[in-house]
């Protein structure tokens, strides 16, 4: 009857996620806090739904999302080159017609990452993680202020390659470097605020962070969609892809290290993981970048998911773990087992889902306008911002929206948004993060 | 060697000190985050700030439109021309050629000393990760100019100038009729000396202790090493040498695996300096431990796979064109 | 000529070429090749100085909103899963003692449970904030008042604690404890904080390595209790050399129950004060010390009457016989004070605490020990290396009377010798002190050094004290001195 009950679970999870994916903007875990809402509601009334199925749905909801959402982040989309200084590999494609092929080759680096997450790191998990986080927790602070380092020093210029030397040449190519270091910065103050004075409704603090990443990532994709002029070009359906083994392999190598990376150390994300992977592996090929961030995806958002029930372990990675620790408490190989077996099946399905799913959309964005999609799908995710935090919380998101813009339209990395948490969380762990607060005046 | 590659490195230099490590305990990360600086800092000073202030005395600027290579190469002749007419060093500075967001027109420069002349070839056009569009390579366009005197090489025969920045040559007349051709002269000048090193870390002495200075100084240094395995080289001891000294030739900076390996040994590096300085822990890990499962086994199942998909599917071409330095690498044919 | 752009971007070509070059210029409003000016659409302007705007203008509004916010001061008990990551406020009193966390010498947090009247919830402090606030001197006792401000972490299981992020988010109003005898410990003071008096009459000291905390048997007029720490306090200390049997004590300590019984908990080391003088012979009067604790008997007065009694004896340490390596059996020493002799044992979890033990052949001792019967022979028993203490150390040959400063000469170098005198001045030297010691036939410098006779050992010895000095003669720069090896070695004489 478990096993009944896990199946129907893992598969309902990913037929849920595949509603959810094909909305641009829309986070998968801003869903499952309305989901652990909706369970604790339902236990306040003495009604129980028990871990073998709420368990699986959400992995399956994950893992459906993880792989699914690539969809409308590569097809509703199209890049504007008067309002954007950088044009990703993702929407390349789609402006020339081969949107579906990209999206599918994300999609193989995504099944990639399911067999590398139940095949590999699932075995491995119990026996080799705990003697690592033994060894890395003490360090762990001084590991984020190094990527803090690499993020800010690493940015290159886009600007000063023309002209005499001097500081007009200069200013040219700090132009874009001054808005990530802004962008860093504002980001930084903005989590230093809802770390220590929230405006969030303390009722609802388990999503206090909501707002903010909604304002920092989905909005401004949404916006810049809105606001873009150009025309998505026909798409064209391929009988096979353009890839070779090798480039699979190489994918699953620099996007599983980079999920990896991710998922273990804490507020290190996906996008953080990814650069780091992608420097280290001195990607170039862009089919093995499409693949690596399909499976950096996956690895990141199932893998951080995942670690919350390695035994031993006991470390809690990711949104979506941080909530189901306030409904279950993990540690048994029987969980272990169930959310691997989840994640296997709801990987399959979810790959098969992905060329209708495609195709569908592909129609869809053949009859409808992207620009129209991205406004409802900027409706919805206000609706929920504020479902959920209320007017304060959109506030917060309208303030985080004008943080996130400046990266897209002053040519920085919107990596430096990820000062929201790496800033303060990196002070908290060396124990300056409440010199910091007081300084600013956020504890008396 | 790539900037991760040279900072995870500095990272691992300052790991070996067990005041870093018992200073991270402590919830101090200021020796590693220094190491790490530090070892990325020679290539942020060239790239983020001195090369903006390098001057130049020719600017070649061809056309998007329609690049002339034999414009191209006639200036660089008269930069030679005006090297030794002058008997001082000219800079000539080769702009990119930007078409779009992601598209730029790639050209290559070859200086040939036996037939005394340079060559431009106009390239296809590349994207940003200098991967050439299909159908973009039109006819063949190449032009020459004869140099003026004997060349003295110091770096590639070959430079491809395609993405962001475009190169920079230095002509120095270096006896009877003869110029020397440097290459990048701005990089890996004073910024790439170990004289900067102890400068480094003399300030870090008086501004924290000793011992940041010595893990200034080993992360600062470790990047200069790094680079001594590529070709350029470095001036080691600015001022007191004046000219780069050239480099073993082992890799190029961009290359993947030397980088890879190396990210991946001072991650391993920095792993068992952790274990090492480790307080109560409970679990025994050996020095065998960490060469297995973080080496070994990793790996070895990672190049068995990549066997077996070679034999399977075929193996990746191997691109003509750039896969490596940005700042160029020798066009085959 | 190719397209020099993406496909699709016709629409949009006057906004991403320069009007007076033609060169692309992509997002830039101005021609980085020919300063031209670009026209771009108004939205996409608008967007640019908005997004600046909102970014900027927009943070540093709600920056000001929240600083002038008060954090929400909730009930336990009204704290739901929901709440996980709120940072909130509770009031109450402090339901537990606190505990320190270190990890080797390192705090590394504290904790404290917190009882609003709706609920209790824990409250932990990590590192740099603990390290703050006992630096401050701001350590929460049961029974005090406190108002304190986190974040909430709530997890399955109901587990809720409240991460104090910052020490002056915790304002704590000290609540002085009742002074009570040790007869009225009740039920009723179960949670609370007292303040307690009385006489050390046993200490139950922990093995080395052992978790077990440290027992104190305190006894006053109206009765007994006892007393617990860890090691940490006893560690803390100042002057835990006077932790002895009929010490004097002052402390402050909760009340709570351990295996049905009633104890005091000490919690800090500061909580814990040896009275002296007027104050301490006022706690002790009446207090049947000796009756309770163990009288003074003479060796030969060691009987089987006394068996299972705690006695106090001293004499000269005739012997001492270490078991063999990997054995079971005890140190064996034989007290002799002329008229008969004792056996007094102890295991290696005393002999290890008790300094250069080997030296004490010779040595005047006094021990306190519980008498035992095994294989019908009689034996004190130690049970604590505080119960060994040296009354006077071996001289260099037992029957060799002191030498006069005079007497001590170039032949004796590399002896050892034993001198009285009076100490007629000292200084420092790196690494230790020099006294000088006179009698009526000179003076002598006596050497002592940090390492062997640290300097907390030395502070009794002030300037015209008379001593007895057993040390090693030595030269150095042509002039004699003697070097002590160990306080033990150096005596007050009356």
């Amino acid at each position: 009857m478990v096993v009944v009950n896990v199946i129907i679970g893992a598969c309902a999870g990913t037929l849920a996620s595949t509603l959810l994916s094909v909305l641009p903007g829309l986070h998968v875990y801003n869903v499952i806090g309305l989901l652990v809402m909706l369970q604790l509601t339902l236990a306040s009334h003495g009604l129980t739904v028990g871990p073998e199925v709420y368990l699986p749905f959400m992995t399956g909801m994950i893992v459906g999302w993880s792989l699914l959402n690539t969809i409308p982040a590569v097809l509703l989309g199209a890049p504007d080159e008067s309002a954007l200084f950088t044009v990703l590999p993702g929407q390349k494609y789609l402006m020339f017609g081969r949107g579906y092929e990209g999206t599918m080759i994300t999609g193989v680096g995504g099944l990639g990452a399911v067999i590398l997450l139940v095949c590999v790191v699932g075995p491995l998990a119990p026996r080799l993680l705990p003697p690592v986080q033994e060894v890395m927790r003490p360090h762990m602070h001084w590991i984020l202020w190094i990527i803090i380092t690499y993020i800010l020093m690493s940015e290159w210029p886009k600007g000063g390659n023309w002209g005499p030397a001097g500081w007009r040449k200069f200013m040219d190519a700090w132009r874009s470097l001054g808005a990530g270091l802004l962008t860093f910065l504002l980001a930084a103050l903005l989590g230093f605020i809802l770390l220590y004075r929230s405006p969030v409704s303390s009722a609802v603090a388990f999503q206090n962070i909501m707002p903010a990443f909604v304002g920092l990532f989905a909005v401004p994709w949404c916006l810049v969609n809105m606001l873009s002029g150009t025309r998505i070009p026909r798409q064209h359906l391929t009988e096979s892809l353009d890839i070779l083994p090798e480039h699979v392999l190489r994918g699953v190598g620099a996007g599983g290290l980079g999920g990896g990376l991710a998922a273990f150390f804490p507020v290190v994300t996906g996008g953080v993981g990814g650069l780091l992977a992608g420097h280290a592996t001195a990607q170039r090929d862009e089919r093995v970048f499409l693949l690596s961030q399909g499976v950096s995806k996956l690895v990141y958002y199932s893998g951080a998911f995942l670690l919350l029930f390695v035994p031993g372990l006991g470390i809690t990675r990711g949104g979506g773990a941080w909530m189901v620790r306030t409904l279950h408490t993990a540690g048994t190989y029987g969980d272990y087992f169930m959310v691997l077996a989840a994640m296997a099946l709801s990987g399959a399905i979810a790959f098969l889902l992905m060329d209708p799913l495609t195709r569908s959309v592909i129609r869809l964005i053949e009859k409808v306008d992207y620009r129209v999609a991205s406004a409802v799908a900027l409706a919805i995710i206000s609706a929920l911002v504020y479902a959920v935090t209320g007017w304060i919380g959109l506030g917060i998101a309208a303030v985080a929206t004008g943080i996130g813009l400046n990266p897209v339209l002053f040519g920085s990395r919107r990596l430096n948004c990820l000062g929201i948490l790496l800033l303060p969380i990196a002070c908290n762990m060396s124990g300056v993060g409440h010199h910091v607060a007081a300084i600013l005046g956020l504890v008396k | 060697m790539k900037g991760i590659a040279h900072f995870i490195s500095g990272v691992a230099a300052a790991s070996f000190f067990p005041w870093s490590i018992r200073a991270a305990q402590d919830g101090n990360p200021l020796y590693l985050v220094l190491g790490g600086a530090f070892g990325l800092l020679p290539d942020t000073m060239d790239f983020k700030f001195y090369r903006f202030f390098y001057p130049h005395e020719i600017y070649v600027d061809p056309d998007p439109r329609q690049p002339d290579p034999q414009q191209i190469a006639d200036a660089i002749a008269e930069g030679m021309k005006r090297a030794l007419r002058e008997k001082k060093t000219i800079r000539v500075k080769l702009n990119t050629i930007r078409l779009g967001a992601d598209f730029w027109r790639q050209y290559g420069i070859r200086f040939d000393a036996e037939k005394g002349e340079v060559s431009v070839a106009i390239g296809p056009v590349v994207n940003t990760g200098q991967v050439p569009i299909p159908g973009t390579l039109e006819r063949e366009r190449t032009a020459s100019a004869a140099l003026p005197c004997r060349i003295v090489q110091t770096y590639d025969a070959v430079t491809t100038v395609d993405i962001f920045d475009g190169p920079t040559f230095a002509f120095e007349p270096s006896g009877d009729n003869e110029v020397t051709i440097h290459f990048l002269p701005w990089h890996r000048h004073f910024t790439h000396s170990f004289t900067l090193a102890a400068a480094w870390a003399l300030l870090g002495w008086a501004i924290w202790s000793w011992k940041a200075a010595v893990v200034i100084f080993l992360g600062y240094s470790i990047h200069i090493l790094e680079d001594q395995l590529g070709f350029m080289g470095s001036n080691l001891f600015y001022p007191f040498t004046r000219k780069r000294r050239a480099g073993l030739h082992l890799m190029r900076s961009a290359d993947a695996l030397p980088n890879f390996a190396t990210v991946w040994t001072a991650c391993l590096l920095i792993f068992w300096n952790l274990v090492r300085y480790g307080e109560n822990l409970l679990h025994r890990i050996s020095c065998a431990d960490l060469l297995i499962y973080g080496g070994i086994l990793p790996l070895g199942a990672f190049y068995l796979l990549l066997r077996l998909a070679r034999r399977w599917g075929g193996r990746v071409e191997d691109r003509d064109l750039d896969l490596s330095s940005e700042w160029g690498d020798p066009l085959i044919g | 000529m190719i397209e020099n752009t993406l496909p699709e971007q016709a629409s949009s070509r006057a906004e991403i070429t320069c009007p007076s070059c033609g060169r692309f210029v992509g997002a830039l409003t101005r021609c980085p090749y020919c300063g031209a000016s670009v026209h771009k659409r108004l939205s996409i302007r608008i967007f640019r100085y908005a997004a600046l705007l909102l970014g900027t203008v927009g943070l540093f509004f709600l920056y000001l909103m929240v600083r002038n916010r008060e954090i929400p001061l909730v009930k336990i008990s009204g704290i739901t899963p929901t709440m996980n990551f709120a940072y909130v406020r509770v009031a109450g009193r402090v339901a537990s003692d606190t505990r320190v966390y270190r990890e080797g010498d390192r705090v590394q947090g504290l904790g404290f449970v917190v009882d609003d009247g709706t609920g209790e919830i824990a409250v932990r402090a990590y590192r740099a904030v603990a390290r703050d606030l006992l630096s401050s001197n701001i350590f929460p006792r049961m029974g005090d008042r406190v108002t304190v401000a986190g974040s909430l972490s709530v997890s399955a299981d109901d587990r809720i604690l409240l991460r104090l992020q910052s020490p002056r988010q915790l304002h704590l109003e000290a609540v002085e404890p009742p002074s009570i005898h040790l007869a009225d410990l009740s039920e009723d003071l179960l949670g609370k904080s007292v303040i307690v008096e009385g006489v050390v009459s046993r200490i139950m000291a922990p093995r080395p390595g052992s978790r077990a905390p440290w027992v104190i048997r305190l006894v006053d007029r109206s009765g007994s209790a006892d007393l617990t720490f860890w090691e940490d306090v006893y560690a803390g200390l100042p002057q835990r050399d006077r932790l002895l049997l009929g010490a004097v004590l002052r402390v402050r300590a909760s009340v709570s129950r351990h295996r049905g019984r009633l104890q005091l908990r000490v919690s800090r080391s500061e909580d814990l004060q040896f009275l002296e003088g007027d104050q301490a012979r006022g706690v002790s009067r009446g207090v049947d010390y000796n009756a309770r604790v163990g009288m003074r008997v003479m060796p030969t007065e060691v009987n089987s009457s006394l068996v299972g009694r705690v006695v106090s004896c001293s004499g000269v340490v005739d012997s001492l016989q270490r078991p063999r390596a990997g054995s079971r059996a005890p140190w064996r020493m034989r007290l002799t004070d002329g008229t008969g002799s004792v056996t007094v044992i102890f295991w290696d979890d005393v002999a290890r605490h008790v300094r250069n033990l080997e030296e004490l052949v010779g040595a005047r001792v006094r021990v306190q020990g519980r008498v035992n019967a095994y294989r019908g022979r009689l034996q004190l028993k130690l049970e604590h290396s505080r119960s060994l203490m040296l009354i006077e150390p071996r001289r260099s040959s037992p029957e060799e009377a002191p030498l006069t400063v005079s007497e001590v000469t170039t032949d004796l170098i590399g002896r050892v010798v034993t001198l009285t005198g009076r100490l007629a001045g000292s200084r420092g030297i790196p690494g230790g002190v020099v006294y000088t010691l006179e009698n009526e036939t000179g003076s002598i410098p006596v050497v002592l050094w940090d390492r062997q006779v640290p300097g907390r050992l030395r502070d009794w010895m002030e300037q015209g004290l008379r001593v007895r000095i057993t040390g090693t003669v030595k030269e150095y720069h042509g002039k004699l001195e003697v070097v002590p090896r160990t306080i033990h070695d150096i005596a007050k004489l009356p």
